[in-house]
């Protein structure tokens, strides 16, 4: 690969003049390297003249007079793919609002506006669950949308944490949190185990005194500095070992998670409300099934859980998590708005079969409603996800736009709100200008967002919220 | 307008064609190169082409104004082009850097002082041609060439388009006495040049970006998503990367400038097979090396009569200034820094070798034991090279030794990654026969057929492109 310059000799030009004794240029024009050359371009030049040769055409006029033959598949594919989906989704047609929450019922967030309207105006809470994918796993979006409702509603603590770390990269922002490796992790996933992933979609098992996992208050940042109750999460089961607490290094309790029957159990550990550490650690005398810790303060605010899942698609919630289950966690949570945010995961599948999909998008509302009759809903739609194509350009995945068309009608027909992330963030091609950007605001997999680009993210989230919020109020007003 | 793209092709068609026609009329054949140059980096930012024909203008007029003056007068002249060359590089690439670095430091010691947000986008290929004017500012002044026999001379040299973006960084002699000579080029250097071409768009396309593109870009932004042996691989495939863009870069560069008529001085030469860290510089983008070593290295140290602590500070400052050329980052610094202490180190066990009189291995297992330890050592400089940050060149760090992620999963290193990391590798000790062989074969073909071979090279790097027109990592220095 180095070995070029063995050709490359400083003398040689003018060794070769003296040979030629050639002054003018002529007999390169007419030279083998000049034909070389207009032969090449004669060849690049023929895929724009002859139709059948379109998908050879490389010349910088493939930008500027046409397509390439795949980019012309691809858009028919496209095409093809909107057509089916105006036959299917012509019940209910709903006008996209870019940037802003689309409420075809005007009714969808009433629930959660009120509370919003409650906390600003007196001391209650406000609380949220934003189930989610692997964008969500590391709190990047999340974390911005807390901050953002806590710093103006106020700081009503950081919310649910799970028990310790299913992946590597789970983190939340703005708390401690602390696990040993010792714990056994069953994230949410297809056909595994009893089905009982807690509030957060997983659970954790151990039974040596060697697990532990310890949750606190932030030591800086604007939001999570306070608590006053560690609200666990954990299984009560036969033969469940005990699992023993501190708070900041003091002793505190011993808890039984030992039952007759198998069910959701809770425990709460009330502090000072101030800056705190909890640590909880299995006993040793028996299997301690956790799910996770809600940090809470007695003040006004908002809680916001961020619940991401790795790999997650709706049909977990639709059918791989116990619904009886399911609705204790949530009724005990006692969210004011459940957010759903899949499709990163679907898109991939060119082929998804979307009856099968609307179906579950179905089920997860009657589950969440079942449980929580009052509860607001809503769809945030996928980000924009790239993959190559031609040329190696980066282009939304075709399956993206479909499933945010679904996402709106069912949300429409369900009397859910939507929000419509892959337009607000810009739409088709988002996902490379935001990979060229500085700094970079999307991952090297066209997938993840970086931290800046998350944080663009929340911020749309928050801003759309705030401003049918802001809506809400002026209707109140009126 | 990047090398890869087919308007460049287009450009160095138009060049090749009024370059030649104008070859017999010298005057015109330099206007028109140095117009086709400023054209060509005019395309990257109109601003840069102002700056670069300011500096130019000053480094001209300096340079003329020494020839026949007084020692003392040369000086000050020096002192004036150094002072412009210098201070523009720092205006437009360090001041941010420089202001935020101060305002971290004083806030240590617990002062406060409101510095203004300073934030300017150098141009592109600021670095290479400050420093290849600099050279030649100090090359007059110290007798070593002659001034541009007039300024056209020297803005065709100064802005020659095949360098301007990111060199190889040329010393006066090796372009300016040839620009107004007469030039040639016969079918064997045509064809050369043409191979050499097409041999940097395959290790830039089909190597550079594929890597890039399928496995360390995803790593290096998310290091915590994948295992320690997925770290190590896209470690081990930015080596491959950074190697294959740079010196596919520079392939395309010479290149194009053989079918001018013009031979440039090599930049790469296998450097992962370096026995050594010294041996390794000598073989890595050989023209800044080179560079730092006569501008920078001998005035800090020296050129003959040496003390330690010039020798081992010499090398360490040099190669701290080395890295920061790449850019106003802590990164770059600490990439510099490593360089400088492993470099130092290499020449501290020379010295004890010597004093106690230690035979160097000459094995093939001793060779071969050098070769893995400096390659490992370069990877490792590689990742503060290629992480945004300090924080994320420890977290890639973290993760790479994380034992929690000690798992033998590689699901994210797919056969064709592997093989084409591979090649990059391999590729070093390929029998130079193998490479002449392929040159020569493709120099013998009639035109029509090194055209269609040029062209299905063309049509088949288009379609295994990995990504859209990706810059050449060393154009953003």
């Amino acid at each position: 690969m180095n070995r070029i310059v063995e050709i490359s000799d400083p003398a040689r030009p003018t060794r070769m003049l003296a040979e030629r004794n050639q002054s003018d240029g002529s007999y390169v024009l007419l030279g083998k390297t000049a034909r070389t050359l207009v032969s090449f371009l004669l060849l690049a030049i023929l895929p724009y003249l002859v139709p059948g040769l379109g998908r050879y055409r490389i010349l910088p006029a493939s930008t500027m007079l046409g397509t390439s033959a795949k980019e012309s598949a691809r858009e028919s594919a496209s095409q093809a793919g909107k057509a089916e989906l105006g036959s299917r989704a012509g019940q209910t047609e709903v006008e996209p609002t870019p940037g802003g929450v689309e409420d075809l019922s005007g009714q969808a967030l009433e629930h959660f506006f009120r509370a919003l309207h409650e906390t600003e105006t007196t001391e209650a809470q406000t609380r949220v669950c934003h189930y989610g994918d692997s964008p969500i796993t590391n709190d990047g979006i999340t974390s911005t949308v807390r901050r953002k409702l806590q710093l103006r509603f106020g700081d009503a603590g950081h919310g649910f944490v799970l028990a310790a770390r299913p992946w590597a990269w789970y983190q939340h922002a703005g708390v401690y949190h602390e696990a040993a490796s010792s714990w056994n992790s069953d994230p949410m996933f297809i056909s595994k185990g009893d089905h009982l992933f807690g509030l957060g979609g997983a659970s954790f098992t151990a039974d040596s005194t060697s697990a532990s996992a310890s949750f606190g208050t932030a030591e800086d940042g604007e939001v999570g500095r306070l608590v006053s109750t560690f609200d666990i999460y954990f299984l009560a089961q036969p033969g469940g070992g005990d699992f023993e607490i501190d708070i900041d290094g003091v002793p505190q309790a011993r808890v039984s998670t030992s039952s007759e029957s198998v069910k959701s159990s809770f425990h709460e550990v009330r502090v000072p409300e101030g800056p705190h550490r909890m640590t909880l650690k299995p006993a040793g005398n028996g299997e301690v099934r956790v799910f996770g810790v809600a940090l809470e303060t007695s003040g006004r605010g908002v809680q916001y859980d961020s619940l991401g899942v790795n790999g997650a698609f709706i049909g977990l919630l639709a059918h791989y998590i116990d619904e009886q289950h399911w609705a204790e966690q949530l009724r005990h949570r006692r969210p004011d708005l459940v957010i759903i945010g899949y499709g990163a995961n679907e898109s991939q599948f060119e082929r998804l079969p979307m009856d099968q999909y609307e179906k579950d998008t179905r089920e997860v509302i009657r589950r969440i409603r079942s449980a929580l009759p009052d509860v607001s809903i809503l769809f945030v739609g996928p980000m924009d996800r790239g993959e190559r194509g031609a040329g190696g350009k980066v282009l939304t995945r075709p399956m993206i736009k479909k499933l945010i068309a679904y996402q709106r009608r069912l949300a429409a027909e369900s009397g859910c709100a939507f929000f419509d992330t892959f337009t607000a963030m810009g739409g088709e091609g988002t996902v490379a200008k935001w990979r060229e950007a500085r700094p970079r605001l999307m991952g090297g997999d066209f997938t993840h967002p970086t931290a800046q680009g998350a944080e663009i993210v929340g911020t749309l989230i928050y801003d759309a919220m705030m401003r049918a919020y802001e809506q809400y109020k002026e209707r109140r007003q009126h | 307008m990047y090398f890869t793209t087919g308007t460049y092709f287009v450009f160095l068609m138009a060049v090749f064609f009024g370059y030649w026609a104008l070859a017999g009329r010298p005057r015109w054949r330099l206007a028109f190169l140095a117009a086709a140059s400023c054209f060509f980096y005019s395309l990257m930012g109109v601003r840069g082409l102002l700056l670069l024909v300011a500096v130019s203008l000053v480094d001209f007029t300096t340079t003329t104004l020494m020839a026949g003056a007084e020692a003392h007068r040369r000086r000050k002249l020096l002192f004036i082009s150094l002072a412009v060359d210098i201070g523009t590089l720092c205006a437009f690439k360090y001041a941010g850097f420089f202001i935020e670095t101060s305002a971290g430091a004083l806030s240590i010691l617990g002062v406060t002082l409101p510095f203004p947000a300073f934030e300017i986008v150098a141009p592109a290929g600021i670095s290479f041609f400050i420093f290849q004017s600099t050279a030649y500012v100090i090359d007059v002044y110290r007798k070593d060439t002659e001034p541009a026999g007039s300024y056209l001379d020297y803005l065709a040299f100064l802005s020659f388009f095949p360098t301007i973006v990111a060199g190889p960084i040329l010393r006066a002699r090796q372009l300016l006495p040839h620009l107004r000579r007469a030039v040639a080029l016969d079918a064997s250097s045509g064809g050369a040049a043409l191979f050499l071409i097409a041999i940097g768009l395959i290790k830039k396309i089909a190597i550079a970006d594929y890597l890039s593109a399928n496995l360390v870009d995803r790593v290096f932004d998310f290091p915590e998503r994948f295992s320690s042996l997925e770290v190590l691989a896209a470690i081990y495939g930015y080596a491959v990367q950074i190697y294959a863009d740079f010196s596919g870069y520079s392939d395309i560069a010479i290149g194009s400038a053989m079918l001018l008529g013009f031979t440039l001085p090599v930049n790469f030469n296998a450097p992962y097979r370096s026995r050594d860290l010294p041996e390794f510089w000598r073989r890595w983008h050989i023209s800044l090396s080179t560079w730092l070593r006569d501008y920078l290295f001998f005035t800090i140290a020296g050129s003959r009569r040496r003390n330690w602590v010039s020798l081992y500070c010499g090398v360490i400052v040099t190669m701290l200034i080395g890295g920061l050329w790449h850019g106003a980052s802590s990164t770059f610094v600490m990439w510099g820094l490593l360089h400088g202490v492993g470099l130092a180190g290499v020449r501290v066990l020379d010295g004890l070798r010597r004093r106690h009189g230690w035979a160097r291995g000459s094995s093939p297992w001793s060779n071969a034991l050098g070769v893995v330890i400096t390659f490992h050592f370069v990877c490792f400089t590689w990742i503060f090279f290629r992480a945004d940050t300090i924080d994320r060149a420890a977290a890639v760090i973290r993760r790479l030794f994380s034992l929690t992620s000690l798992t033998a999963d590689l699901s994210n290193l797919t056969p064709p990654v592997a093989l084409v990391m591979a090649l990059g590798f391999v590729a070093h000790w390929f029998p130079d026969r193998l490479y002449d062989g392929a040159a020569n074969g493709f120099i013998k073909l009639p035109s029509l057929a090194q055209a269609c071979v040029l062209f299905a090279l063309a049509v088949g790097l288009y379609f295994v492109a990995s990504s859209d027109i990706a810059p050449f990592i060393y154009s953003r220095f």
